[in-house]
């Protein structure tokens, strides 16, 4: 052994490119094998006499490189497998599984001593080896096989063909990745300086637009050809989960088919390579817990097998893997269950969420350790793997679940890292870069817009668009503040812009902030969405992701760098880095939470919405009320700063909101309502423009997100922030010398 | 700490901050460029200027002024950028009020730090931050020689710039 590895070990030194080129060679020829195998099982009463060559092919070369090398444990076993095959080849035996298991068992160890050749005598091939002579022997004495000849032509029609052999050795070069990595930032690089050209070009010079024309073309061209060259089929990948299907259903006593489609499409090889863990797992888990067994398939009358179906595709330029299995799927209410049983979510939370929200739940960490009670519990593992490694490389990640018909995975990716398209903003002057991939849409509110549509809460700041709330965070407060929003943080910037607001409303002359219209991207983070305020939206642009330099790595609102056309060095904004960073605005649901104290509080109650100011809706308890009466303005009486009218012959005080809240003053026409509690001895009632329904609600009041005194609280009612009136507190506030005469 | 090469003689690349002057090896030094435009990095350390395009490659770029502890200048004027050879540190540079000559030393007449701690630059002193290598007597003023190798490093240690 000593001996082997000398030689071996001379020849490294002497020619260690040759040794290299074996490897790269050897590792060729097994990649595709074990399909090949599973194939050549699948069909075994029908050999493809062509793959079988072709098998054996790749043995024999693996073994005859070996043997050159004097690498003696890999030649020791290539042969015996070549043996075996032949005897496959020559109609002794037929691929039954107990061979193919074999066989795969040798490409295993070849391909392990392949990766580390200098010690491939370390690797322990005899029991596989004893295994294989065992076969040959048994197979040439046992009476298992009386060896139908097969028609081989007539059998070639139902089967595979291998996809094009290979390639055609003359016609390709390998080249270390290093340089194709190279190439490709210096074509970064060119497609900046094309970028800066465009803008320093002469528009009025017909000869210097035309050269500029072709450089942007050329560049353009350049730049897609580098970018495939670093493309790879993810058959790469995906080639070897027939065999991990096959395996794992033989340990779990599960019939499972895997059918794949779309192995020849292309992504970057950096994306590639990371995408193999994440999709093993998903792979993993549709056998272990999606596909049942075949008896409960039976019974649930499905076909007895399982079946996986992989497709992968090239869509709108991105990559798209769809992972579909026809299994059980998953049952919410389980999850639900999970979730709550481990306090990763509160019921309240829960019953904010929708089916969709709660099925993503399987990937929050933690959530996949689970314990064995459900079956359920267990497709989480490591699925929050999956989403961060999808969502690190810029792609997003969906489930579908149908209890009883099956689960699907979709994966969306982009097809290079190096550059993408992004949307250029602009905030104090400063360009700031946002990935395209994370926007949903760009909003501009004119005029009343900028008022009426936005909604202010203690420590939120809220959009309503399109019926839907929508939390809203700036740009430029995020830039101000680098410590994390705190909830303070939170009440404060929406304190500031509310009373922006209301000065440019209402008063005579406008701050100095005052703008005609308001921008704001709504982005995707995490499943969450957002409005991102900024100054102003400039335009989509193809940009070069440069990484952020190490001194500055830790910010956590970045996600790199790159240089615009006109020379200025621009920020790319982390649309996750900033939700984290101004959490406390973005959470909605969190804030209702916190309500949420007592969890017995989801009785319905019947509520009196109304309106006195244009904007804010109030609400108030209709156990409360004793009536409502109809008025006409005209019929108020002032006396002194107070207002009274006569109702049932007593006179009653009017009393405004805008006088003990801080909201808009009422809106007055002829005919207005007065809300005439109950429980108070003396006669008072609440002025009210409008009235706009009583509403049957759960009502879950959030007090903290805006503790102004005489509320009891806010709630989103019909996708509007709602305020109760705390009608004891609003009339003490008005005359504080009643206090004493309030029934209890 | 200064490493010892076969002839006595260096070579520095001098500039003046805050009126006082300070040299870097001129071997560390890639170029010298005017201050261009540069982009704010929020949330960065103070000492952070922000990012410069030179050439289609980012720097980062240091404001020496803050590292040594001088307060900022309301209007400072346009400095100049001293960028690094690769050696020192992923691509940065620092911003200087002015550039001043290349000075040709005698080893022996720069003086370890080490000896003479009373003659620290004031911020360094302040900072106890181990960026200059040691002082120099020229004629009319002391030269202190700065260690650009250590700046990326401190910049962990400054705070956050302050809301």
């Amino acid at each position: 052994m000593n001996d082997v590895n000398e030689k071996f070990d001379d020849l490294l030194l002497n020619d260690p490119e040759l040794v290299a080129n074996f490897i790269a060679e050897s590792k060729e020829h097994l990649e595709s094998i074990e399909d090949d195998f599973l194939n050549l099982e699948k069909h075994k009463d029908h050999p493809d006499q062509e793959l079988l060559n072709k098998v054996f092919r790749a043995i024999h070369s693996v073994k005859g490189a070996a043997g050159f090398l004097s690498l003696d444990n890999m030649t020791r076993l290539a042969h015996v497998m070549e043996t075996l095959l032949a005897d496959m080849r020559s109609g002794k035996i037929l691929a039954e599984s107990q061979y193919v298991d074999a066989l795969l068992a040798g490409v295993d160890l070849l391909a392990l001593m392949l990766d580390d050749v200098a010690h491939h005598q370390d690797v322990d091939i005899t029991g596989v080896h004893d295994r294989l002579t065992g076969l040959l022997e048994g197979g040439a004495t046992a009476p298992d096989r009386s060896v139908p000849k097969p028609p081989p032509a007539a059998a070639a029609k139902d089967i595979r063909l291998p996809e094009k052999a290979v390639a055609d050795r003359g016609d390709t070069v390998r080249i270390p990745v290093d340089t194709l990595d190279k190439l490709m930032l210096q074509a970064g690089e060119l497609v900046l300086v094309r970028n800066q050209h465009l803008l320093a070009v002469d528009e009025s010079d017909p000869a210097s637009r035309s050269i500029a024309h072709r450089l942007d073309l050329v560049t353009a061209e350049l730049q897609e050809t580098i970018i495939r060259t670093r493309m790879q089929p993810i058959g790469r990948i995906i080639g070897k989960f027939p065999r991990i299907v096959r395996e794992l259903g033989k340990r779990l006593g599960k019939q499972i088919r895997i059918d794949i489609s779309g192995s020849e499409a292309e992504l970057d090889k950096t994306i590639l390579e990371s995408l193999t863990d994440p999709l093993t797992h998903i792979i993993r888990n549709c056998c272990g817990h999606g596909i049942e067994s075949s008896a409960e398939r039976v019974q649930a009358g499905k076909p007895e097998t399982g079946l996986i179906t992989l497709n992968a595709f090239h869509e709108a330029g991105r990559f798209s893997i769809e992972i579909r299995d026809d299994g059980r799927g998953i049952d919410l209410s389980l999850i639900r269950k999970k979730v709550t049983q481990k306090s990763l979510k509160t019921a309240a939370e829960l019953e904010q969420m929708s089916d969709k929200e709660i099925l993503h739940l399987v990937v929050l960490p933690g959530f996949s350790t689970a314990d064995e009670a459900s079956q359920v519990s267990g497709r989480g593992v490591g699925m929050d793997v999956v989403k961060n490694t999808v969502e690190k490389l810029g792609g997003s990640f969906e489930i579908v679940s149908a209890v009883g018909e099956g689960t699907a995975v979709n994966l969306r990716l982009p097809l290079t890292l190096a550059i993408m398209p992004a949307l250029i903003v602009s905030q104090n002057g400063n360009l700031f870069a946002i990935p395209q991939n994370s926007l949903v849409e760009l909003v501009c509110l004119y005029d009343e817009d900028v008022w009426t549509k936005m909604e202010y809460a203690d420590g939120l700041e809220i959009c309503r668009l399109r019926g839907r709330l929508l939390p809203m965070v700036r740009l430029s407060e995020v830039l101000a503040r680098p410590m994390r929003f705190s909830r303070e943080t939170g009440v404060e910037v929406a304190k500031k812009y509310q009373q922006q607001e209301m000065v440019d409303k209402t008063g005579p002359e406008k701050t100095a902030e005052f703008r005609e219209s308001l921008n704001f991207v709504v982005l995707r983070a995490d499943n969450s969405r957002y409005g991102l305020i900024v100054d102003s939206i400039l335009g989509t642009e193809e940009i070069v992701v440069k990484p952020m330099h190490r001194a500055v790595k830790s910010l956590g609102i970045y996600a790199g760098a790159t240089i615009m056309g006109n020379g200025k060095v621009a920020l790319i904004l982390d649309i996750e880095g900033i939700a984290r960073h101004a959490e406390t605005m973005l959470d909605i649901a969190v804030t209702a939470e916190d309500s949420d104290k007592d969890a017995a509080g989801q009785d319905l109650q019947s509520v009196l919405l109304f309106r006195s100011g244009p904007k804010e809706q109030f609400a108030m308890p209709v156990p409360l009320i004793r009536r409502i009466e109809k008025i006409a303005m005209s019929a108020i009486e002032r006396i002194g700063d107070r207002e009274y009218i006569t109702v049932d012959e007593k006179s009653t005080r009017v009393l405004r909101l805008d006088h003990a809240l801080k909201v808009t003053p009422v809106a007055e026409h002829e005919s207005m309502h007065l809300i005439l509690p109950r429980l108070f001895s003396r006669p008072v009632g609440i002025l009210v423009s409008d009235l706009i329904d009583i509403e049957e609600t759960a009502v879950e009041l959030n007090i903290e997100s805006y503790p102004e005194d005489g509320l009891l609280g806010t709630a989103i009612i019909r996708n509007t922030m709602t305020l109760f009136v705390d009608i004891n507190r609003l009339v003490e506030i008005v005359e504080p010398e009643w206090s004493k005469g309030i029934s209890s | 700490m200064i490493k010892e090469t076969q002839t006595p003689i260096r070579q520095f690349c001098t500039f003046r901050i805050n009126g006082r002057l300070y040299g870097i090896d001129i071997q560390d030094v890639k170029e010298v460029c005017p201050e261009a435009g540069f982009t704010p990095i929020f949330h960065a350390p103070q000492a952070v200027k922000g990012y410069m395009n030179i050439r289609g490659w980012i720097y980062l770029l240091l404001d020496l002024r803050r590292i040594l502890g001088f307060e900022e200048k309301a209007v400072e004027g346009a400095g100049r950028a001293i960028l690094f050879k690769p050696g020192v540190g992923e691509n940065f540079g620092i911003r200087v009020d002015t550039i001043a000559d290349i000075e040709t030393v005698d080893q022996a007449q720069i003086e370890n730090r080490r000896k003479q701690d009373r003659e620290l630059p004031e911020g360094a002193e302040r900072r106890g931050i181990d960026i200059a290598l040691g002082i120099c007597k020229m004629e009319k003023e002391l030269l202190v020689i700065l260690n650009p190798r250590n700046l990326l490093g401190i910049l962990a240690s400054l705070k956050v710039r302050p809301e």
